[in-house]
């Protein structure tokens, strides 16, 4: 056995072991759980107005009555994928954060590099390691999730819904181990543990909340309730040339938000699961075609995260720091 | 009265000193001060959308933006004071007391005949004249923007409500601070009293809300609060739970004294919510700290 493959089947073994992460899980699962079972409730109660509006409408305006509201189950995980973007990324954070920090703080770290081991191995197995922990984490997720819409959201799911749920599930693993390995480079690397996890929730506030909410509010038909166009009473076709004259504005705020692996993610997730209403529906080949450029940047920015990390790895004072 | 003053000065030196927060001071001193450039430039965009339809005939609507008050381009710093200034203040608050566990100042402190309660209140007055002098930092940096953009200086009325909304932002910042500062001398180890209350902010921050408003957590990053669409929860439940969506009733004051949305309505329960968090937290932090202080970290 190879020595990445004992240190992450090590890394593997402490999760099984850590009561921190079972409450991390079961926080996350819980969370999904009460999100669908939220949206469920907020549709049950769409449709119990849309019956009484039906029932005091006469035989004849019956006929012209306003469409059915119509639930697509895998919209209803739009928050769970919210909780996965922000706190999932919180706690990737954590978990990378801590089996860097259990090693430095008991100095098996330091034992560690007295043996026939590099600095390279241990990082490389507790990468794999951990990409395997939020595999099998979301694996648990993704049955939480499944069964929550089945049962709490009384929906049903085809063949395609698994596969749309199981597409951004991936997305979830990569983003995530994005964070767990952003992690393990500052944590390896600064002297003090406050410090690194100050930098490493400066970094997630920024990347993840601040980012995105100012991409949010540059957003002009974001800043009126009920959006800036319906409010005005203009028409779909008419916003979309309207928008075309303030191009410039648009591509600034759209970089904007594409700076942020979490709006990448949560771009992609939402027109998989037809959160979006553009991609509700859409084949898996017309989504990919349309978002090919944010899955490649979600791989490539997690790869770059991985690269660096391994070149941390060559310094004199990575993971050599018992614990300050 | 003295253990008050020199805890008092010896914190506001050591967090002079302290390299650690100054990461997450400048993201909040940065995105306060811009906070109404962004506004702003939002504003300027969506009024020449609007021109744009009005030229096209496609609307007879008014423009939305006639008429807003001057101070709701800073009404992004309402969620900067909730996103960053919240975790600003955990961090500070735990720093102060990890710091005297760290070096076993406290060990040292519990020799010596000093009231616990004095010291503690003394500290915590260091870090609410450091919140109120970043704040201020804040604010003044607000007022030039909008001056700039508005060519004209703030009325005296706009000046009051934007020195209220200073204070109410600072007011929650030390009640958060203050839980730092009990997570700090309480948690085993120094992750644990950053992470604790970061989690228990995030759960307070997003779930709780969703669970009573139905609003998505992504939703909840606007800086107007969330409104209860229905969540098919019982009223009583609602009723009993909604206290303690505190940044959204933050977000109610905050909304009426910078005069963001006229329809939203501030009741009593955001202001009695509000005030009975900051007195619990501001003395149950002190009653904690001085039972626990000393406690060894790492064991």
């Amino acid at each position: 056995m190879s020595n990445i493959t004992v240190i992450a089947r090590k890394e593997i073994g402490d999760a099984i072991r850590s009561r921190q992460m079972l409450l991390l899980v079961t926080f996350l699962s819980l969370a999904i759980l009460i999100s669908v079972w939220v949206a469920s409730a907020s549709f049950g109660l769409k449709m119990t107005d849309y019956n009484a509006y039906l029932s005091a409408l006469t035989p004849q305006q019956r006929l012209q009555a306003l469409t059915r509201p119509q639930l697509f189950p895998l919209t209803l995980l739009r928050s769970g994928i919210e909780y996965l973007e922000i706190l999932g990324a919180l706690f990737a954070f954590i978990i990378g954060f801590t089996s860097i920090s259990r090693e430095r703080s008991r100095g098996t770290s330091l034992l560690l590099l007295s043996r026939p081991i590099t600095k390279r191995e241990i990082i490389l197995g507790k990468i794999f390691g951990l990409f395997a922990i939020w595999s099998v984490i979301l694996a648990i997720i993704y049955a939480a999730s499944v069964g929550a819409i089945l049962t709490v959201g009384h929906g049903q799911l085809g063949a395609i819904d698994y596969a749309r749920l199981l597409i951004a599930f991936v997305g979830a693993d990569i983003y995530l181990l994005f964070w767990s390995i952003f992690a393990i480079a500052i944590t390896s690397r600064m002297k003090q543990f406050a410090s690194a996890i100050l930098v490493g929730i400066t970094s997630w506030l920024v990347v993840v909340l601040v980012i995105p909410q100012i991409g949010d509010t540059m957003d002009p038909d974001n800043q009126v309730p009920g959006g800036l166009f319906a409010s005005l009473g203009i028409l779909k076709s008419n916003e979309i040339s309207i928008l075309s004259h303030f191009h410039t504005f648009d591509v600034l705020r759209n970089g904007l938000e594409v700076t942020s692996i979490t709006k990448l993610f949560e771009r992609v997730a939402f027109a998989f699961l037809g959160v979006k209403d553009k991609y509700n529906q859409a084949s898996l080949s017309t989504v990919a075609r349309a978002f090919g450029t944010s899955i490649a940047a979600i791989l490539i920015l997690t790869i770059l995260v991985g690269v660096i990390t391994m070149m941390i790895s060559k310094n004199e004072e990575t993971l050599k720091r018992r614990s300050s | 009265m003295i253990t008050f003053r020199a805890s008092f000065r010896h914190e506001l030196l050591s967090s002079a000193r302290s390299r650690s927060p100054q990461l997450i001071i400048a993201v909040f001193l940065v995105l306060t001060s811009i906070s109404s450039i962004i506004g702003w430039l939002t504003v300027r965009n969506v009024t020449k959308i609007y021109s744009d339809i009005v030229s096209q005939g496609l609307t007879r609507a008014p423009n939305p933006f006639t008429g807003t008050a001057s101070l709701y381009y800073m009404r992004d710093s309402v969620i900067y004071i909730v996103l960053v200034g919240s975790l600003m203040a955990i961090v500070l608050g735990a720093q102060t007391s990890l710091r005297d566990r760290n070096s076993s100042a406290d060990v040292l402190i519990k020799t010596r005949n000093v009231s616990l309660l004095s010291r503690a209140l003394g500290q915590l007055s260091a870090i609410g004249t450091i919140i109120a002098g970043l704040e201020a930092v804040a604010l003044v940096a607000s007022i030039l923007t909008i001056w700039m953009i508005q060519k004209t200086p703030l009325s005296l009325a706009s000046f009051v409500h934007l020195l209220s909304f200073g204070a109410i932002s600072g007011l929650l910042m030390l009640a958060i601070a203050s839980l730092g500062f009990a997570f700090g001398l309480y948690a085993r180890s120094e992750e644990s009293a950053l992470l604790y209350p970061i989690v228990t902010w995030a759960i307070i921050t997003f779930t709780v809300p969703q669970i009573i408003t139905s609003t998505h957590p992504v939703a909840l990053l606007n800086p107007t609060p969330a409104i209860a669409t229905g969540t098919g929860l019982a009223q009583s439940m609602v009723n009993t739970f909604s206290p303690l969506m505190l940044m959204e009733h933050f977000k109610y004051i905050a909304n009426s004294i910078l005069s963001i949305d006229s329809s939203l309505k501030l009741s009593t329960t955001s202001i009695v919510s509000f005030a009975a968090f900051v007195a619990f937290a501001l003395t149950g932090s002190i009653s904690i700290s001085a039972k626990a202080f000393g406690r060894k970290l790492n064991v």
